[in-house]
């Protein structure tokens, strides 16, 4: 894959701006922890998610401090596989950008829409920075396949094939080394990848109903595969569907990081002060992150709420969350039953 | 924190000892890594008896990593996939990750690209792992070049590293591992010239004896008293001239026995190999968990 920075121009919305075809949106999403040992300021964060002078970083405090640094453009003229095997040439620009929810944790997300009808010779670059966050095919594809493509490749990316995911790792590796971080971080965790699809399909398929899958793929690796119908298309901005998939790869990976501490704890609750020395961290740097679909546009809330039917995100977490609680609550038993035991014994 | 195994040349125990203290932190609890940077020879695959890591892997291992030709570095983990663990993950233990040398990797030079690559996979294993264990080439190389320069980086400052030199316990052995910490072109030397500080790289520096004889142990019974005699006046020798050269007592993390397994071939010592089998002595794994901990105590590393 050929990558070149550029800066990216005030984007229109790509799925807004075709007819009727179907079109593609792709990306991965890498989540992980901040390292710095306490929660990241605003005035920080700020500095850390300036990626293009001049642009602004989106900032909100309700319900949970959130920063969106401005999207910064790449060069990509490669091969995009298919699921039955074949390599599409695409050329265009992807998307860069980095969130951090809650001053700890940071997101870098790199995406892309394709156009699977682009024309059959490669044109000037002028013609596809113009177009940021577009890769356009040479000749034909179909939309269905470079989805199901996409979503399939889990594992390494073959060379010379588009590779989002080493785009966000970039990113990920500038930040997590800035001079703006301690270097500190409170709890050992691992990053999620998170890739995703959103196959906004043509004015003539029957299917009428959004439809969204998230699979579990291996300890870090997970796919989300989104289905948008035309006669929704409207209602659907290419950044809702990214908050989307932002939120949902956010709180998969405080689920798995907490699942991960429970662990963890669990192995050591023998030794009660190693027990607690890993309880403190996780209930003073995890807990207060759960805001399932805070940030999601109402007609994608739909989509969350499935998810809590099944496989019930919440019902997880409030479970971890009690399993965290009631060992503290143990461990401080077993304190004052050591105090009571000392002074019946003084 | 980041472990640096280095030794003064081949044969000296390096890499058995560090993988067996690597398994030995895993069951302790610690999330551990461990990183093939012998680039003459990369052979960690073999001692962790992980197939189709044996002689290093193709396309992601870590020289290709390091020389820019892979994004990502090819991750195996010992609990799914070595021989060794039987039935996977032991209750209790952290997780233990193999991260392999390329097959036919060799050495290279370290330039500007290659420290920024190397310091940055230190820095995301570090937000990972509770322990990184790094086995670098025998002698003065461009690992410990890389290794030295990597940890003298801004990035690195707050993540603690400690050095530990493994010799074998003869005047050779003992007078060669002081040259390669002390001496003209020694680690002491690289680091200052580097950026890190003399007295600072000092406290980050410690000492394994490996393949040692303890003429006290019950194992000597069997020999002459002459050979006995023989072999306490030797150890005293060496004792002084190890506290003259700087690596003492003071500065030992810890000795591991020769144990006649690791003599004839490189693997873990399990539980089972001392319960079980009854092949090798339980005072080898004694001698591994004794480095786990010290390793992982901070108390060891405060003063000297």
């Amino acid at each position: 894959m050929r990558a070149q920075e550029t800066p990216a121009y005030s984007p229109t919305d790509p799925a807004r701006d075709t007819a009727a075809t179907a079109s593609v949106a792709v990306g991965e999403i890498r989540t992980g922890l901040l390292r710095h040992g306490a929660s990241l300021t605003t005035d920080a964060t700020e500095r850390l998610l300036d990626l293009l002078p001049g642009e602004p970083v989106l900032q909100s405090r309700r319900p949970i401090d959130h920063a969106l640094s401005p999207d910064v453009a790449n060069g990509v003229d490669c091969n995009v596989l298919t699921s039955n095997g074949a390599r599409v040439h695409t050329v265009g620009t992807v998307l860069t950008h980095a969130a951090i929810t809650g001053g700890r944790v940071l997101q870098t997300s790199t995406y892309a829409r394709i156009d699977p009808a682009g024309s059959r010779h490669r044109r000037s670059w002028a013609h596809y920075t113009a177009r940021p966050g577009r890769l356009e095919t040479l000749g034909r594809a179909d939309a269905d396949e470079l989805a199901a493509g996409f979503a399939a490749l889990t594992g390494a990316v073959a060379p010379g094939c588009l590779d989002v995911g080493a785009v966000c790792e970039r990113l990920a590796r500038r930040l997590q080394s800035s001079p703006l971080l301690d270097g500190c971080p409170p709890i050992k965790s691992q990053w999620t990848r998170t890739r995703w699809t959103a196959l906004f399909v043509s004015k003539h398929d029957e299917r009428a109903v959004p439809r969204a899958d998230f699979v579990l793929y291996d300890e870090n690796v997970r796919t989300i595969s989104l289905l948008i119908p035309y006669a929704l298309r409207e209602s659907y901005r290419l950044g809702a569907v990214l908050e989307l998939c932002r939120d949902l790869a956010l709180h998969d990976w405080v689920l798995t990081t907490l699942s991960q501490r429970i662990k963890r704890i669990s192995s050591v609750s023998g030794d009660r002060t190693r027990a607690v020395g890993e309880l403190y961290p996780t209930i003073s740097h995890l807990l207060h992150l759960w805001m399932p679909g805070a940030r999601v546009e109402p007609q994608l809330a739909r989509v969350w709420d499935g998810f809590e039917r099944q496989p019930g995100f919440t019902r997880q977490w409030n479970t971890s969350v009690g399993w965290i609680r009631d060992q503290l609550s143990l461990h401080t038993l077993q304190l004052l039953g050591g105090l009571e035991s000392n002074r019946t014994a003084g | 924190m980041i472990i640096f195994s280095v030794s003064h040349k081949g044969g000296t125990g390096r890499s058995v000892t560090s993988t067996n203290l690597a398994y030995r932190a895993a069951l302790r609890g610690y999330n551990t890594c461990y990183l093939d940077f012998d680039f003459g020879s990369p052979t960690i695959g073999t001692i962790f008896d992980v197939e189709n890591t044996i002689d290093g892997v193709i396309g992601n291992g870590l020289h290709d990593f390091l020389g820019g030709r892979s994004a990502d570095v090819q991750r195996v983990s010992v609990w799914a996939e070595s021989k060794v663990s039987g039935s996977g993950q032991p209750p209790g233990a952290g997780s233990l990750t193999l991260l392999p040398g390329s097959r036919g990797g060799g050495e290279f030079s370290v330039d500007k690209a290659t420290v920024d690559r190397c310091t940055e996979l230190f820095v995301k294993l570090d937000e990972e792992f509770d322990l990184i264990l790094v086995d670098l080439s025998a002698g003065r190389s461009f690992a410990v070049e890389l290794a030295l320069q990597c940890t003298a980086r801004p990035a690195l400052r707050m993540v603690p590293a400690r050095w530990l030199v493994f010799h074998r316990w003869t005047r050779q052995h003992v007078r060669a591992a002081h040259d390669l910490v002390y001496g003209e072109r020694g680690l002491l030397n690289s680091a200052v010239s580097t950026g890190h500080d003399d007295a600072v790289m000092r406290t980050l520096i410690r000492f394994v004896r490996t393949a040692y004889i303890d003429p006290h142990s019950p194992s000597t019974d069997h020999l002459s008293p002459t050979q006995q005699n023989w072999l306490f006046e030797m150890d005293r020798d060496l004792e002084a001239l190890s506290a003259r050269l700087k690596l003492g007592r003071s500065v030992r993390l810890g000795s591991v026995s020769l144990d006649a397994v690791l003599q004839w071939r490189e693997q873990l010592i399990t539980d089972r190999d001392v319960k079980t089998l009854g092949i090798a002595h339980e005072e080898t794994v004694r001698a591994y968990e004794d480095l786990a901990q010290a390793v992982t105590d901070p108390a060891v590393w405060e003063s000297i």
